[in-house]
């Protein structure tokens, strides 16, 4: 039947390095270039958003309160008479950053947990992982507001705490894999070739577990972005007058019968930054790693 | 085939089937005709992705519509198969042609109880109340040799054993009293003892209720046993048929001289049956997006030779004086 | 089964000890007095004395963990620093808000996830199937606090439709309890929404593919038996863990819906503790929080070993 007719295909041998067809793999999907290409333009915002917004992010109109979009205001001005448009350019230097300092440092504690529980196993996974399994029980959102209860708002604080929030989805995903190559032929041979752990982990493990842990990295993104507008919405994130999209919501909430436009944009502003990173995690997760699909889209979610 | 008891329950001629994937137009079935006579049975032998199970779904329908293309016809007690629609392919499956599949453990559904799943296929085709579906599910797990069955009617599929799972199946098989049964190496997953049980388990019946039955099978030592005709498929095609007595005693093409252990192929002290044929052979059936030219079995055959081999397809011609033995090659063995 | 139930038990128990002990070290974490960060610098020393007494502060650090574990047992959770009432009470009080946004969250959910993900699933690489794609990758990555807002503007304000905020208990006046839950529920219910929508997706396209799925056909089955009987049936089972487990997110996670539509929910309060350094409730609310996602876990593993007959004998898998 319909296994046996693809049984009879022959494997195509490889011939490009992985990275390559990924990319060219990539690139065949319309979706993913779109949201590389958003991707790519929030970047260069973030980078040269001085150069690029019509005015300074706090530079104030006087008597141009709650004005409603118009050619001079794209997006309006909020209370204090600051151009919309220019503050939601500037936040999204806020929100890249913070997303991206967040991922990295669950990047690199989940994947150095997950590392040394899945290669070491034994005792030092029971412990790691039961460790994981406690930060779990705690729902996403409501732990980085323990954490944050903790440390202080801020916007430095946040980064740790969603940080700290998205490590065990790194460990776990990590462990996972390493735990499916670990016995695979050419890691037993190095292992019996005499190589070190360390030379065997950098050189064999994380190479063949890349693949799980870069979805991860993009769909982590999006969820770190959207915790970031979250908490400053309850207003435990970026602080006033930084130009966070949260923090702009959550005003714009207070004039939402005056003043739509405060609210609408720096929200559809998170709303495409975050569609972009979780298109692209898919269209990666498509290519490099579908066996993951269904075991990760029940985790990681509800922020 | 021989027609001694009134023709042939199924007909079928020239069926093709290809399947559309991203690399082409895998051509799978290419061409392929048989008949099953009442209470016989032909027994159709190939390695994996030869096409055998493939062109058997094809009969009923079952393969993804979406993908898969059939052609050609298999006529049914007068009803032709090929091009109906699903809601017409259901009158036949399990009513008229009935499936025993490999594996018995994934073949049934594992939350639902085996009475509830015999019953099912009583009532897909006869309106009958549940509790005399339920009398009549009880009857058919008697009849395939389970004991207990009524109990056995409560269990789920993984409190069986593999053999009284595959006895659930052809009870299942049954239940719609088909006129030909299709066993898709309905004993390959099975210990060899059990195999035994089933296969007399199946010719009981077969004989019982006259049913036509293909067994199809990558297993020769099988089908010595139980067939009364043998058609081996390489590639999607018949390279060779005839009844038992004549494929294991005059095989005459190399594909199925290799698969006997016949000389020149290779020489192995143990009998032919005795041997795993997926170990005799060396090398892989062709790709079926790129099938060569000439004869498919060409990159394998150990007697090529003919330039035409690789350049004409051999077609199935009669061996001289053997009636009803076919075989598609240029080769002619010595001695025969 | 049993041998599952206990180890099960045994599992959540121990990871329950870790938690405790993460809840617990809130408190103690803290940079600096705790106290005196709740009352700030007006309190009297009396005052601060008496609130460090009654928060056992001055104990050693196992003692005071004993002890509040202990009580957390019995139902005691401390003291309010900022109300002086006992924490269990003001959790109690909150509980039906939040209990009835979730429940009312989950049916949005499966509402939408049941049917989209199964029509999707049977038709793949169709209309239908892309629409289910897009609008599960877009409600998975809609801020829900802005979907809030978004919608109090349409349909608060502009259209009138309903209530801003706010809520009414279902025992006083039931359908105003309603009118006042819609909106909020459907904020909270379209991010599982669409994570449930994947989910059947593609629980139903791989029970689609399985053996015994063709052996229904092969029985001459109808099509809509077989996809009830078989398809659907298999697809859902493992349902109920990845609703569950939506559930208990949602029981424990919904603070920013409950924010923006003044749900007086354990989230808005939890929020609150935290504003107010009102670290007893914040502990307690947590805590609970914690408790709550860890008993429907294991309710959800439980259910699932009753519904799928396999996991009883095999035992473990799950």
């Amino acid at each position: 039947m319909r296994d046996e007719a693809l049984d009879a295909l022959p494997v195509e041998g490889k011939h490009r390095s992985r990275w390559v067809e990924t990319l060219l793999l990539l690139g065949r999907n319309p979706m993913a270039l779109v949201s590389g290409a958003v991707l790519f333009a929030l970047v260069v915002v973030a980078v040269f958003g001085a150069a690029v917004a019509p005015y300074g992010y706090n530079e104030q109109f006087a008597g141009g309160q709650l004005e409603a979009p118009s050619g001079q205001h794209w997006f309006g001005t909020d209370e204090f008479g600051r151009d919309v448009f220019s503050r939601v350019l500037f936040g999204a230097e806020v929100s890249l950053r913070v997303g991206l300092v967040a991922v990295g440092i669950s990047l690199v504690a989940g994947v150095l947990m997950g590392l040394l529980a899945g290669y070491f196993g034994r005792w030092l996974d029971d412990v790691l992982m039961r460790f994981s399994d406690m930060l779990f029980a705690f729902p996403a959102m409501l732990m980085a507001i323990a954490i944050l209860a903790i440390l202080g708002p801020g916007e430095n604080n946040a980064m740790i705490a969603i940080g700290i929030v998205y490590t065990p989805i790194f460990a776990r995903v990590t462990r996972a894999s390493v735990l499916s190559v670990r016995e695979e032929i050419y890691i037993r041979a190095s292992r019996a070739s005499g190589a070190g752990n360390t030379r065997v982990l950098a050189r064999h493990v994380l190479p063949n577990v890349s693949a799980p842990i870069i979805v991860q990295t993009t769909v982590s993104l999006a969820f770190a972005i959207l915790s970031e507008a979250a908490l400053s919405f309850v207003g435990l994130g970026t602080q006033p007058p930084d130009p966070s999209w949260g923090r702009m919501l959550s005003e714009g909430r207070g004039f939402i019968e005056q003043a739509w436009w405060m609210a609408l944009f720096p929200g559809l502003a998170i709303f495409v930054t975050v569609l972009a990173f979780n298109v692209l995690g898919d269209a990666l997760r498509d290519v490099l790693d579908p066996r993951q699909r269904s075991a990760l889209s029940g985790k990681g979610g509800g922020a | 085939m021989r027609d001694e008891q009134g023709g042939p329950v199924l007909s079928v001629r020239d069926l093709r089937v290809a399947f559309r994937t991203p690399r082409g137009l895998a051509r799978v079935v290419n061409g392929l005709s048989y008949d099953v006579e009442p209470g016989r049975t032909l027994a159709i032998v190939g390695e994996s992705g030869s096409g055998k199970s493939v062109g058997a779904l094809a009969l009923l329908g079952l393969l993804p519509g979406d993908v898969a293309r059939i052609s050609g016809s298999a006529v049914f007690d007068g009803y032709e198969l090929i091009g109906r629609d699903e809601e017409e392919m259901r009158a036949v499956r399990g009513a008229g042609v009935g499936m025993v599949f490999q594996d018995p453990a994934t073949s049934l559904n594992p939350v639902l109880t085996v009475g509830r799943q015999l019953v099912e296929a009583l009532r897909a085709h006869a309106s009958m109340p549940k509790d005399v579906a339920r009398a009549r599910a009880e009857e058919l797990l008697a009849e395939v040799g389970i004991p207990d069955p009524r109990s056995r009617l409560e269990a789920y599929p993984h409190q069986l054993s593999g053999g009284m799972r595959q006895r659930v199946m052809i009870a299942i098989a049954l239940a719609g009293q088909p006129r030909v049964l299709i066993a898709d190496e309905a004993t390959t997953a099975l210990d060899v003892t059990v195999q035994a049980q089933i296969l007399d388990l199946l010719m009981r019946l077969q004989k019982e209720h006259s049913t036509g039955v293909i067994w199809i099978t990558h297993d020769l030592g099988v089908v010595a046993g139980i067939a009364d005709h043998v058609l081996v498929m390489y590639a999607g095609r018949c390279v060779e048929e005839g009844s038992v007595d004549a494929l294991f005693e005059r095989p005459v093409h190399p594909y199925t001289r290799g698969l006997l252990g016949a000389t020149p192929v290779v020489d192995d002290p143990r009998p032919a049956r005795e041997r795993d044929l997926l170990v005799t052979m060396p090398g892989l059936p062709p790709d079926p997006v790129e099938l060569p030219e000439g004869c498919a079995f060409y990159p394998r055959c150990p007697v090529r030779a003919d330039v035409r081999c690789r350049t004409e397809e051999p077609p199935l011609a009669s061996v001289a004086g053997d009636p009803g033995h076919r075989a598609a090659t240029f080769y002619t063995p010595e001695g025969v | 089964m049993t041998g599952y139930v206990l180890r099960r038990l045994w599992q959540s128990a121990v990871v329950l000890i870790g938690v405790s002990i993460l809840v617990f070290a809130i408190m103690h974490l803290v940079p600096g007095d705790p106290v005196r960060q709740a009352l700030g610098t007006r309190a009297t020393e009396a005052a601060y004395q008496a609130m460090r007494e009654r928060a056992g502060l001055d104990e050693p650090l196992l003692t005071q963990y004993l002890d509040w574990i202990g009580s957390a047992f019995t139902g005691d959770l401390g003291v309010s620093f900022r109300t002086g009432r006992p924490v269990m009470e003001m959790i109690l009080e909150r509980v039906p808000a939040t209990v009835s946004l979730a429940a009312a969250a989950i049916v949005v959910a499966l509402l939408i996830a049941i049917p989209l993900g199964t029509i999707a699933a049977l038709k793949p690489r169709s209309p239908v199937d892309w629409f289910a794609t897009a609008s599960s990758q877009a409600g998975l990555s809609i801020p829900d606090f802005w979907m809030g807002i978004m919608l109090i503007l349409l349909f608060a304000g502009t259209l009138g439709w309903f209530p801003s905020g706010g809520y009414v208990g279902l025992t006083s006046d039931p359908v105003g309890w309603a009118h006042h839950l819609v909106m909020p529920a459907v904020t909270a219910g379209v991010a599982s929404g669409s994570i449930l929508t994947r989910f059947v997706r593609s629980s139903v396209l791989e029970a689609l593919g399985q053996d015994h799925v063709r052996t229904a056909r092969a029985k001459g089955m109808r099509r809509r038996d077989v996809l009830g009987w078989h398809v659907l049936r298999n697809a859902l089972i493992p349902l109920v863990t990845v609703g569950g487990v939506q559930l208990a997110y949602l029981l424990s996670g919904v603070v920013i819906v409950e924010i923006v539509f003044a749900w007086p929910g354990l989230g808005q309060m939890a929020l609150q503790a935290v504003e107010s350094r009102d670290y007893p409730l914040l502990q307690g609310s947590v805590l609970l929080f914690a408790v709550i996602f860890l008993l429907v876990n294991l309710l959800v593993d439980l259910l699932y070993a009753r519904l799928d007959p396999r996991i009883s004998y095999v035992g473990a898998a799950k």
